[in-house]
């Protein structure tokens, strides 16, 4: 009788990084998704980066922000800091999975120097690795201590927020572009996405559905405002700033007479993107040479700095894949958001929306893709990506 | 890709049980409220009750007030009735000094009475037909109209002065009838004087009597 369309709004997606803080919120309207509300608010100079006060400083602005913006409700799905996590990977032989927690358990109180009861232990299938003629798992492992997610959880509820879910960074950005898997074929793809956030750029692998390969690399933006800060000796605030002018697109009459400065920012940071070129390559070589199959086809560049074009052309040149910059509010209705925050890509979104994607429980699409079985033990064995990646031997990358 | 949960379950127990605990404060506050407005609501109908019954009270006195007086009033409505009744049975009682006072007034001083009489005549008052019928069936007692007939015998010295005599009893307007039966002369002692007889009548009827 009435043919109206159906709205589940989702919590809100709260991403408190190392210098702003973002709350975005979306519905589901009929068969896809608008955004009810975003805010996004920069911390102060003190409270950033590794700062005590940051938690406490951006709790209340998260108060605020909820209070001046149209949220629904206060339900909240957030991560755990970076630094609260731990992260391993762990190679198990191929046991039942009734038995991988319990074995995962007990692996990681071992490798992570965990007590019992002090910790809360999740995991990841990664996929299947072939270590001689032995098929063996590989899991990526993550493990919070007890008493800082407790403590973490606290301090959010102080800001009045009901937290729906408590995620972790890796799966809440590839939970962003994990709803473009539409299709079978694209369940064989394999995505690479490098968000390079303040301090550190996060790498992460994807087949399909599944979540393979992450790695933490410790160079973000800031390493390139501090880069440009020391050529041009100005302060790290008037880098970002000029950097962010930077990153406005210019005219190819203009690029062609490049001016001084430009050039000198561009030598700055080439360095430092020439670096994070090479660790991601080593990324991509050790997921090559460790799960047999398709080879990364593309790269999504989030993050702030995604919209840096030199950025993506230095990735672009040095990993030898399409890199782009990834897009994670594409066929969202961004009409609520403020003309400000839908400039661009859009894509330091990412983190907040894979958040509050959490509690949608369905795909956008028509999907016809099958679910990802389980993979399914004898002594784990830890998997240390630093040594694994450098120790790679450089014939077994195809396209390297 | 296989969810990654965090959250304690600790945090939902202790959601669950604020919710519960909101919900049963809510709960308590809405029975107290509700409790608070009913009792208000029994105070004010027991107040607008207080008031109405004290107003009716109040009615209740004046009526008892005015029912005493209508009782008195009713009271003295049957005593006069009775009066009323007895005076209409016996008729207008007329005091004989007032009378042969009033007889003394209107005479010559030459005038002497030699009788005086007066008598009370009933007579049952004539109805025709149907009146008649319904009077007897309305009530057993027959209207009867009451009369004072007073006879004076007297002697007066000339023929004067008696009919300046009767003149003046027919002028009073209460005597009614005043008729002269005889008058002849009379010797007495060598003495001539007209001896004379007459009669007039009082309507001794009550206002209301029968």
């Amino acid at each position: 009788m009435f043919n109206l369309p159906r709205r589940h709004v989702l919590p809100i997606g709260l991403d408190i990084g190392s210098d702003t803080v973002k709350l975005l919120q979306c519905q589901i309207v009929g068969s896809g998704l608008s955004v009810v509300a975003a805010a996004r608010t920069a911390l102060p100079e003190e409270a950033r980066g590794e700062s005590p006060t940051r938690l406490a400083v951006a709790v209340a602005m998260v108060r605020k922000m909820i209070a001046q913006h149209p949220f629904v409700g206060r339900r909240v799905i957030t991560c755990l800091p970076p630094e609260a996590v731990q992260i391993r990977n762990l190679r198990l032989p191929l046991i039942p999975p009734a038995e991988l927690p319990a074995a995962i358990e007990f692996e990681a109180r071992t490798v992570f120097g965990f007590e019992d009861s002090q910790a809360v232990i999740q995991f990841l299938p990664a996929g299947d690795v072939r270590q001689g003629t032995e098929t063996r798992q590989e899991l990526i492992v993550f493990g919070a201590r007890q008493i800082e997610t407790n403590n973490f959880i606290e301090q959010i509820h102080r800001s009045g927020c009901l937290l729906e879910s408590l995620d972790v960074e890796p799966c809440a950005l590839f939970r962003a572009f994990e709803r473009f898997v539409r299709r079978r074929e694209d369940e064989k793809d394999v995505q690479v996405l490098v968000d390079v956030g303040a301090r550190k750029t996060q790498v992460i692998i994807s087949r399909g559905h599944d979540l393979c390969f992450f790695k933490t690399i410790d160079l973000g933006s800031g390493n390139l405002h501090e880069a440009v800060s020391r050529k041009l000796n100005i302060s790290i605030e008037e880098a970002r700033a000029l950097r962010h002018r930077l990153m406005e697109p210019v005219e190819v009459k203009d690029s062609q007479h490049r001016d001084p400065v430009r050039r000198a920012v561009e030598d700055a940071t080439r360095s430092v993107m020439e670096e994070l070129g090479r660790e991601i390559a080593l990324c991509l070589r050790y997921y090559c040479v460790t799960f047999r199959g398709q080879r990364p086809a593309r790269a999504r560049v989030t993050g702030a700095e995604a919209n840096d074009p030199r950025l993506i052309a230095t990735l672009g040149a040095g990993l030898n894949i399409s890199v782009e910059c990834g897009r994670p509010l594409f066929s969202i209705d961004c009409g609520m958001m403020r003309p400000a925050d839908r400039l661009g890509s859009m894509s330091e979104w990412t983190l907040a929306l894979g958040l509050g994607l959490k509690a949608a429980h369905r795909t956008f699409a028509p999907y016809d893709g099958r679910p990802r079985s389980d993979a399914v033990h004898a002594p784990a064995e830890v998997v240390d990506l630093n040594h694994a990646v450098a120790e790679m031997p450089a014939a077994e990358v195809i396209g390297a | 890709m296989r969810e990654l949960e965090f959250l304690p379950p600790w945090y939902h127990v202790l959601r669950r049980r604020k919710r519960r605990l909101r919900l049963q404060t809510s709960l308590t506050l809405a029975v107290f409220s509700g409790f608070c407005l009913w009792n208000f609501q029994a105070a004010r109908n027991v107040r607008n009750a207080e008031a109405a019954l004290n107003s009716l009270r109040s009615q209740a006195l004046q009526t008892e007030n005015e029912l005493g007086r209508l009782a008195y009033l009713e009271q003295l409505r049957v005593q006069w009735r009775q009066q009323d009744q007895i005076i209409a049975r016996l008729g207008v009682s007329v005091e004989s000094s007032r009378l042969i006072g009033t007889l003394e007034s209107l005479m010559p001083p030459s005038m002497a009475l030699l009788d005086f009489q007066i008598d009370t005549r009933e007579q049952a008052r004539p109805t025709e037909g149907l009146a008649r019928v319904r009077a007897s069936q309305a009530d057993s007692t027959i209207p009867i109209d009451r009369t004072l007939v007073v006879r004076m015998h007297g002697v007066a010295p000339t023929d004067n002065d008696l009919a300046s005599f009767h003149a003046r009893l027919s002028e009073v307007p209460f005597f009614n009838n005043v008729a002269m039966t005889y008058a002849r002369p009379r010797i007495s002692k060598d003495y001539v004087m007209r001896e004379f007889e007459i009669t007039l009548s009082l309507n001794i009827n009550a206002a209301g009597g029968r």
